[in-house]
């Protein structure tokens, strides 16, 4: 808490005073969180200076067909992860039948698949000229009817099966939270099993599976790739085509604003519902219902249920892949500038992995240092950009950019004669700045989450002896959060790695990744090819989940283990026993 | 080691609520041990921060060692003002060894120095061998040990203890009293330290700062404060004290029980309230006393026994664990207070 004094100063005097007084830190945080909000607060700030051409134009065009499958996308895939998502939270948490354990883990694998790559091998699989549609053919004979797959249907079905675990992870913790003498209440009161689900359990439950639902619609309103190939003509689809095909940034300035319109109309539902979650979260100390065991037919269509899930959406896709991989090895297939594709990939992830991670530190310690409503403000509007799909980052990220290329390149040239060119717009500058915005709030979340947990003594204790704010962050905090900032390094890396959009928008000419090889390969339909790339993509994909499985023991612990609650409020604590 | 002095310290953290300290000044002789005390909320703590600059007073001037730390234009940060401080949860490095904890304030010092002081440090806490530890081997006890040691390592002008002992059981915290007092005396390190215990206060500190709602009520030394209490919160805070209203007249402070002198001398006329404290007041069974016994509680050593007047005050006393008194019995009271203590009635009695 600063004084009152200090408090009511004005901001920009303060700043003056912090600076004097060589207090940098929230300055530096302070202009961290500027630089990465200022994309969103472009983007932002256009929807508040429509073009009126440019809107009478989208509304002759595509404008109808976009808002249109926008919803349908919304509601589709909404209903779906929503279905999908609590019942089997429910299930594996209400209900013992074989195989249970293993599936709490492997429904949350999908999580690590980019839709993309899910979209794709479906595609190959079940579209006319598939194996599935094939074989058919073969046997019932031509002219048998399937369902279309690359259609709206396909789109909503491919989506739900890699976003249903957003909302099966926050319902499976909030099914857990919820104490059994609630439940057993109900059952007391006469309401049957599905009854105290129907009754008491998902009204409980409701704002993690909004919060879940809105994450998962948020995810669906960023993908490109899966909706591209598949013809389905959503806002990141248009504005790539308008950015690339007819070169209007205008026009996809005012796209992406209507796209962010839809997010943040999104986020800002998933916000308030996860206020009220926290209200209705117990400490963890309740005793969790048990479980009944189910049998005979109950048992196994539980577990073929459990199991068609994940067939579809981790074991098809990946043995597709791993089929169409070793097929290719050594065969015209296979694109011997893989190896350099992946070695862009990883350095893009790297290089974005550690300045997030430097990024985080700065802003956290600042806002640590000093919880000023300036600071927190704009620390949250950097962190919005983890709401913004790729696509509207991009064109936020570029606005600025060019300006200052544009700026640069004219004073060079007036003082010396010489043209910078388009030193950021052009080169790997732009996209790792796009990168940042996009992904600064995982890297911040994570490291804020560490260094809360370190007490505020220990840094009085560091400054009284003689250690000054830099020595207080370098001599204690960072040893004790290296393990945070390894996690957060890699969450960065491998969403860097996963993101499509931002890169096809914002990478340098002739500059490819994994994601933009798979994407230029899709969408020409070699399938064979795009594999390895896409295998890779999965196989870094699993880190994350593996993270969270190590470290995260609130939403993935095992429901057998019982942590006394000393024990438990002594393992809050860092190390002091 | 020389002065350390706290001038006119006020410091609000809201503009809504009270300020957390008002106006507090008060000052440790070089080598003095002061305990400030008070109920959680008195800004006993915040005295602490705004002397280690962890907080800046809204006004007033903080002098360690003869120096200027903080006044209207100077601001020394928490690094370069040479205080020690120990926390409640003693705040080790939980990643550094306990040589490591201590060497973290010395870093400046030659390396041989360095080890000498490290070394010389962990005997005077009692913790020769365990340098390789880490923390969390450590006993409760050890890791205060600890603390003191790397908080004292750097040779402070002013050792801050905030709330020291109160994560320690019955049996360790009076050890523990002994052992850092023993170490501080032994070290001559002036130390101001933070309770909310009033024996520990008397136990260990020279003086005692009394403080309410940010306001210092009383500084001096601990019988001071017990005997002469200079208002009535500290009158009722410092051990138990009941209230008998009273007259000054020529002879006296006439009360209930008896006359008392009125050494404070107020004016004839005029309504107090006489403080006596338990220890002084002297029940004689006796049936046609004005006093009945409402309750006695036994507690070892001695019985508190709550006797009624006719007006309906009640009084405490101790009495001897072979007290003949029973409910219900009738005794005559008579105080023999050491100091007669009175404060002006807030309303007219009698």
């Amino acid at each position: 808490m600063a004084t009152s004094q200090v408090r009511s100063l004005p901001y920009g005097l303060r700043l003056l005073r912090s600076w004097r007084s060589r207090d940098l830190w929230p300055v530096a945080a302070g202009a961290v969180a500027l630089v990465v909000a200022t994309p969103i607060l472009v983007v932002v700030s256009s929807i508040a200076t429509p073009s009126l051409e440019v809107w009478r134009h989208l509304w002759e065009t595509q404008l109808t067909e976009l808002v249109w499958n926008t919803l349908v996308l919304i509601v589709g895939v909404g209903l779906g992860v929503s279905v999908l998502g609590t019942g089997l939270a429910w299930l594996v948490t209400m209900y013992r039948f074989p195989g249970r354990a293993a599936f709490e883990w492997l429904l949350i694998l999908p999580l690590a698949m980019p839709a993309y790559v899910i979209g794709f091998v479906f595609l190959a699989i079940f579209d006319y000229t598939g194996p599935v549609q094939s074989w058919l053919r073969h046997v019932v004979g031509p002219g048998v009817w399937f369902p279309d797959i690359a259609s709206s249907g396909g789109v909503v079905l491919v989506m739900t099966l890699v976003l249903y675990p957003y909302v099966y992870l926050l319902a499976r913790a909030a099914f857990h939270e919820q104490s059994a003498t609630t439940l057993e209440a109900a059952r007391a009161l006469g309401a049957s099993r599905f009854g105290v689900f129907w009754k008491v359990a998902l009204p409980l439950a409701r704002p993690s599976i909004v919060a879940g639902v809105t994450l998962a619609l948020m995810e669906a309103l960023a993908d490109f790739g899966t909706v591209a190939i598949y013809g389905f003509d959503t806002f990141t689809v248009a504005i790539y085509r308008v950015w690339f095909g007819l070169f209007n940034r205008g026009a996809a300035t005012e796209l992406a604003s209507l796209l962010l319109f839809f997010t943040l109309t999104l986020y800002l539902l998933e916000r308030a519902s996860r206020g009220r979650a926290r209200f209705t979260q117990t400490d963890g100390k309740v005793r969790r219902a048990a479980p009944k065991r189910l049998t005979g037919w109950k048992a196994w269509t539980a577990s073929g249920l459990a199991s068609l899930i994940v067939g579809l959406a981790l074991v098809l896709p990946i043995t597709q892949l791993l089929f169409w991989t070793l097929t290719s090895l050594g065969g015209p297939d296979y694109d011997s500038r893989y190896p350099a594709f992946m070695f862009n990939t990883v350095i893009l992830g790297v290089i974005t992995a550690i300045l997030a991670v430097g990024a985080a530190v700065v802003v956290a310690y600042g806002l640590r240092l000093s919880r000023s409503r300036v600071m927190t403000t704009f620390s949250r509007i950097a962190g919005m950009g983890y709401a913004l799909p790729g696509s509207v980052i991009a064109v936020g990220v570029l606005a600025p950019l060019a300006f200052v290329d544009h700026g640069l390149d004219a004073f060079l040239g007036a003082t010396w004669g010489v043209s910078s060119g388009l030193i950021l717009t052009g080169s790997m500058v732009g996209l790792v700045f796009a990168y940042l915005v996009r992904f600064l709030a995982v890297s911040c979340q994570t490291v804020e989450a560490s260094l809360v947990k370190i007490t505020p003594n220990m840094d009085m204790a560091g400054r009284s002896l003689g250690a000054s704010r830099g020595a207080v962050l370098r001599r204690i905090h960072l040893p004790l959060i290296r393990g945070g900032l390894c996690a957060a390094a890699i969450l960065v890396f491998v969403d860097v790695i996963k993101e499509m959009p931002a890169t096809l928008l914002l990478r340098p000419f002739g500059y490819e990744t994994l994601a933009v090889r798979i994407w230029q390969l899709t969408s020409e339909a070699l399938w064979g090819a795009a594999a390895l790339p896409a295998l890779t993509i999965v196989a870094v994909g699993m880190l994350p989940v593996l993270i969270l499985a190590r470290t995260g023991a609130r939403p993935l612990g095992g429901t057998e283990t019982h942590v006394a609650p000393e024990e438990e409020a002594r393992a809050e604590k860092p190390r002091m026993p | 080691m020389s002065l350390t002095r706290l001038e006119g310290l006020t410091k609000r953290y809201s503009p809504r609520d009270l300020p957390a300290l008002d106006n507090l000044s008060l000052h440790a002789e070089p080598g003095e041990i002061i305990a400030l005390l008070g109920p959680s909320g008195s800004g006993k703590t915040t005295v602490l921060r705004l002397i280690a600059g962890f907080d800046r007073p809204d006004a007033g001037v903080v002098e360690i060692g003869g120096e200027t730390m903080v006044d209207d234009t100077t601001f020394v940060p928490p690094e370069a003002r040479g205080v020690g401080m120990v926390f409640q949860e003693y705040a080790l490095f939980p990643h550094l060894t306990v040589e490591a904890n201590i060497a973290f304030g010395v870093q400046t010092l030659d390396p041989q120095t360095r080890a000498q002081r490290i070394t010389g440090m962990l005997e005077t806490v009692g913790l020769s061998g365990f340098g390789r530890r880490y923390p969390h081997e450590l006993s409760g006890g050890q890791q205060q040990r600890v603390a003191l040691a790397r908080a004292l390592a750097p040779r402070p002008s002013v050792l801050l203890l905030d709330e020291p002992f109160s994560n320690l059981d019955a049996d360790l915290m009076v050890q523990m009293h002994h052992e850092v007092y023993t170490i501080l005396r032994e070290l001559g390190t002036t130390a101001i330290f933070v309770t909310h215990d009033q024996e520990e206060a008397f136990m260990i500190a020279d003086r005692v700062g009394i403080l309410n709602q940010g306001r210092l009520e009383q500084f001096g030394r601990p019988d001071e404060i017990y005997h002469r209490p200079a208002t009535r919160f500290v009158a009722r805070f410092v051990g138990k004290a009941d209230f008998l209203p009273g007259r000054v007249t020529e002879e006296g402070i006439v009360t209930e029980v008896g006359s008392l002198r009125n050494t404070p001398g107020f004016p004839a006329g005029a309504s107090v309230e006489v403080m006596v404290r338990p220890d002084h007041i002297e029940l004689i069974p006796d049936p046609t006393g004005k006093a009945m016994v409402l309750s006695r509680q036994f507690r070892g050593p001695d019985y508190l026994v709550v006797v009624q007047l006719p007006s309906g005050t009640t009084i405490h006393s101790h009495q001897p664990s072979t007290l003949r008194l029973h409910l219900r019995d009738r005794a005559k009271v008579v105080a023999r207070p050491a100091h007669v203590v009175a404060f002006l009635a807030t309303r007219p009695w009698l």
